[in-house]
């Protein structure tokens, strides 16, 4: 303890007495040093500097608390050092003034960057202590306000680079390297600086231009000229820009053109005569209306103004093609022409409208628009399948069925009425079948399947059976000639299709008399099918059966005709009678007599097939005519197809009996929606009823409101549902 | 059994269900006690028959159980309290001039069950009778209505479209404002306001309106006499 005490008497700090004399001159005397050095850097002298000695003098200064001096100083000697530079440049004349300011703005650059390594300490002790400008920014704003801002200086500047601007623009070369550095140094000057002095006039010089050099385009140019030349002009102003502006100038100076050479000509481009919107979808000029897409793309409302034109066009000519009666001549040629058009549009989408999904279904819109507009066209393109199922698929790729069944599938999806297309479907497709040999198995039944996915199972089960049947019934026709086939003799042999009721689209028809020849067959055949199917009912569908018959004519030709089954009836009564009148044609075959009719008329009338003769000769069928066999018939064809049961367009009687069957179909499917909609909810109004009903339907029809009505009627009738007591337009269902 | 005390039954029948009938939403006892309404309905019905031999006899002491029920139109008043026991009475109406209830069996496709009901309606000629009976001076364009639907409808009146006509004429004015065709009406009254836009310009509202309080006082005068 003793001992410690001592240790710590002993020892005594003593404060430095030694004091700083400083020369009162020593801040002038310093501050000259600096001026002069900074004048040398003006003078571009600065070689003989030391670097070192200035910082430490401007170091020392700032430590001694002369900075202030040391600042005023330096803003007074730049400023007139600016200040001459300003008036060397406002000398400048011509082309030499851009050149001067240039290069004194180097100048100026180089030096600033001297000085203010120099005075670094004071930039970070004084400048920043007393909330100063640094000293960088400092020399570009004495440079702004003493060079940029002088009355001689700043109009002039700007004047110049507008012109020199427009001067390129009318295909000049303009020194863009000179340029890149003037704007770069309005840029560095500060936004406000860029804005104020280049950009805000720049814009509004260039919105003039244009709207000038538009008004000018769009009375002497066509459409795609004009197009073409603001995509240039539009390139040109982004080169502009990456060339010698600063990059956000971008975006303003493209809106400048895209308002100017587009928006505000947007509906007179559009609707050029001759060259505008509507003429380039017409010739598939896939390259103006690539530009059109691109260039409008880029103007608020200018897509959607292409879109509706475009809409509107395919809306108005789908329209005439649907309601143009030649082309509903042609059930065929009428589709045809509607899946041209769908490429058509189609291409133009893909190659010129970048796939736009807008596009796309404003297309699909208008096309389920029109082709609804037809109340035929669910049957046209069931006859189109037809057509292109029974002979233009012959020796087609199967890749190429794929694409037609594939578009036909697109024309199926913009159908309302899916229900009546499935029944024409099923009725061709049964015609298909029964007439037998060319069909082609996988395409149809690859059509199937797209239904199937399109539609549900429901939609084609009983096409689907009606192929089922066919398969069956061949397995039947075997059998049955295994059984009896020996004690048949060579008699005529009979082919049987067994179709289910239900599936096929049969219709309840009296049975004609078969020949004598054939009765005996037929029955041996129900024995036998009954006999292996017990509790079955056939009924002879005698309207939908063909025959093929060998006949020989007078003059030695023989010929193996393919008939109708009715037509076959009709010429097998004239192996035991020479002439027929119409009436005993009628009793001994009771053939409904508009069929009979029909038959004899494609028997009797037409040219290169008229087996029979007819006497009066005439088109028409008349009740009192008498028919024979006609002698001199000769064909170069040893088989001879008549009449063949190929679908046609309808005429408007059976158009009208479809149409009630359609109706009468949709009954239950729309009283089945509103139970099932009210079973779900119990109580419902009855806006909320129809627009549920109508939307459940939508997959397979339109549900027409006033229908709906009816069957809620019925529904209430019936018990189903009840009126609110309170409420009238609520309807509750009754469990 | 007169039709004084047919009606008192009705009433009393019917007024158990309408107590519940209010509110929307129908719990499953409630339309259990529907049914239960239903048969002792049709249960009535089967008593008035055995009872009276002829339909149209009753049809005839109508306006004599209106009169009782002071619901016959009157110049001096209006009374907008009566408008239910109205349509009770015209609910009524319909109750005892329905067709024989015909009991009949009836498949509904989606379902595949079988359903029993009454098939309950009313022969257009025996409806139109009706209506102008019981409607006259409450129907503005009953004249108009019973012409249209003699002309152009061919099946039977149901239930429903005989309650909805008298709401209609409730709700409708002699120029058919008030019509709105969103408004869930029977589709025979659609069909009516259609024809009588077609027949008529709007102009002519006003013709309407003085040929309907003519046909007012007719009915009225004709009927004064059955009192």
């Amino acid at each position: 303890m003793n001992c410690s005490n001592q240790k710590k008497r002993s020892f005594n700090i003593e404060a430095f007495k030694h004091k700083v004399v400083v020369d009162p001159n020593y801040a002038d005397k310093t501050w000259r040093l600096l001026e002069h050095a900074i004048d040398e850097i003006y003078n571009k002298n600065a070689s003989g500097l030391s670097f070192e000695e200035l910082y430490r003098n401007a170091y020392n200064m700032v430590l001694h608390k002369y900075g202030e001096k040391l600042y005023t100083g330096l803003v007074s000697t730049m400023t007139s050092h600016l200040v001459t530079m300003s008036r060397c440049i406002e000398n400048a004349h011509g082309e030499m003034f851009l050149e001067e300011l240039n290069s004194k703005w180097a100048d100026h650059n180089k030096a600033l960057q001297m000085i203010r390594d120099i005075l670094m300490y004071m930039d970070r002790s004084y400048v920043h202590g007393s909330q100063k400008t640094p000293v960088h920014e400092l020399g570009l704003n004495l440079w702004r306000d003493n060079v940029i801002y002088v009355t001689g200086i700043q109009s002039r500047l700007q004047n110049i680079v507008l012109q020199l601007i427009h001067k390129e623009r009318t295909g000049q070369i303009i020194n863009q390297g000179l340029m890149r550095n003037i704007i770069k140094m309005l840029s560095d000057l500060g936004p406000s600086v860029y804005q104020v002095n280049f950009e805000r006039p720049f814009l509004e010089a260039s919105g003039d231009f244009y709207s000038i050099e538009s008004r000018e385009f769009i009375e002497c140019c066509d459409c795609g000229d004009y197009l073409q030349k603001a995509e240039r002009r539009l390139n040109e102003e982004i080169d502009r820009v990456s060339h010698y502006l600063d990059a956000k100038s971008e975006v303003k100076i493209t809106n400048v053109v895209e308002k100017e050479m587009i928006a505000n000509h947007m509906t007179r481009l559009v609707h050029m005569e001759d060259s505008g919107l509507v003429n380039m979808i017409i010739d598939d000029k896939y390259e103006d209306l690539k530009r059109f897409y691109n260039l409008f793309h880029r103007v608020p409302n200018g897509l959607s103004t292409i879109r509706e034109v475009m809409m509107s066009y395919s809306r108005e000519t789908g329209m005439q093609l649907v309601t143009d009666p030649e082309k509903l001549k042609d059930p065929v040629e009428f589709v045809q022409c509607l899946l041209n058009k769908k490429d058509k549009y189609d291409k133009i989408i893909t190659l010129a409208f970048n796939n736009d999904k807008s596009f796309q279904n404003a297309l699909n819109s208008s096309f389920e628009f029109f082709i609804n507009r037809n109340p035929r066209s669910p049957e046209f393109i069931s006859l189109f399948v037809d057509d292109k199922l029974r002979k233009g698929l012959k020796g087609v790729g199967e890749d190429d069925v794929e694409v037609v069944l594939d578009k036909v599938m697109m024309m199926f999806r913009f159908l309302h009425e899916k229900d009546v297309f499935e029944k024409y479907y099923k009725q061709h497709l049964a015609k298909r079948l029964l007439s037998g040999k060319d069909v082609s198995d996988d395409a149809e039944r690859s059509l199937i399947l797209k239904l199937k996915t399109e539609c549900g199972y429901q939609f084609t089960s009983k096409l689907e059976g009606m192929f089922t049947d066919m398969k069956t019934s061949q397995d039947t026709n075997d059998g049955f000639y295994l059984k009896h086939g020996a004690d048949l003799g060579d008699g005529p042999s009979l082919v049987v299709q067994v179709l289910t009721t239900g599936s096929w689209p049969t219709q309840p028809s009296a049975t004609c008399n078969l020949p004598a020849e054939l009765t005996s067959l037929c029955d041996k055949f129900r024995s036998y099918y009954l006999g292996t199917h017990s509790g079955r009912r056939l009924s002879w569908q005698t309207n939908m059966g063909t025959a093929d018959i060998k006949a020989n004519f007078g003059t030695g030709q023989k010929h193996e005709l393919t008939v109708s089954t009715y037509q076959m009836c009709v010429l097998m009564l004239f192996n035991n009678a020479e002439r027929l009148t119409y009436k005993e044609l009628e009793q001994a075959t009771e053939i409904p007599s508009l069929d009979l009719k029909r038959c004899l008329q494609s028997m009797a009338c037409v040219k290169g097939k008229n087996v029979l003769k007819k006497e009066p000769m005439s088109k028409d069928i008349g009740e009192d005519d008498v028919f024979s066999v006609n002698d001199k018939f000769s064909s170069k064809f040893f088989k001879v197809r008549i009449g063949t049961v190929v679908a046609q367009k309808e005429t408007e009687p059976e158009k009208h009996e479809t149409r009630q069957r359609v109706e009468e179909d949709r009954k239950p499917q729309i009283e089945a929606a509103i139970v099932r909609i009210m079973k779900a909810r119990r109580v419902l109004d009855h806006n909320n009823v129809i627009t549920e009903v109508i939307k459940q339907l939508q997959p397979r029809f339109l549900a027409n409101p006033s229908e709906i009505k009816k069957r809620i009627e019925s529904l209430i009738e019936r018990d189903f549902l009840e009126r609110d007591g309170s409420d009238r337009k609520l309807y509750q269902y009754l469990a | 059994m007169d039709i004084f005390q047919i009606y008192g039954r009705y009433c009393e029948v019917t007024s158990e269900t309408l107590d519940y009938g209010g509110d929307g939403y129908r719990p499953v006892s409630e339309s259990k006690k529907a049914a239960l309404c239903r048969d002792a309905l049709s249960h009535l019905l089967q008593l008035v028959e055995s009872r009276l031999d002829k339909r149209v006899p009753i049809l005839e002491d109508v306006p004599m159980l209106m009169s009782r029920l002071d619901l016959m139109v009157r110049y001096d008043r209006l009374r907008v309290a009566d408008s239910f026991e109205f349509s009770r009475f015209y609910n009524f109406v319909f109750f005892i001039c329905r067709e024989n209830g015909q009991r009949s069996i009836k498949l509904l496709e989606p379902y595949k069950h079988t359903y029993l009901f009454f098939n309950c309606s009313l022969a257009v000629s025996r409806a139109i009778m009706a209506w102008k009976l019981v409607l006259s001076g409450r129907f503005r364009l009953l004249n108009q209505w019973c012409s249209f639907v003699e002309k152009n409808q061919r099946h039977n009146i149901s239930e429903d479209t005989w309650r909805q006509v008298l709401a209609f004429s409730r709700c409708v004015h002699e120029n058919l404002e008030g019509y709105d065709p969103e408004g869930a009406w029977p589709v025979l009254v659609d069909e009516f306001v259609e024809h009588m836009y077609r027949v008529n310009g709007s102009e002519d509202a006003r013709n309407f309106c003085c040929s309907c309080s003519d046909s007012e006082i007719q009915a009225i005068d004709e009927s004064l006499p059955g009192l």
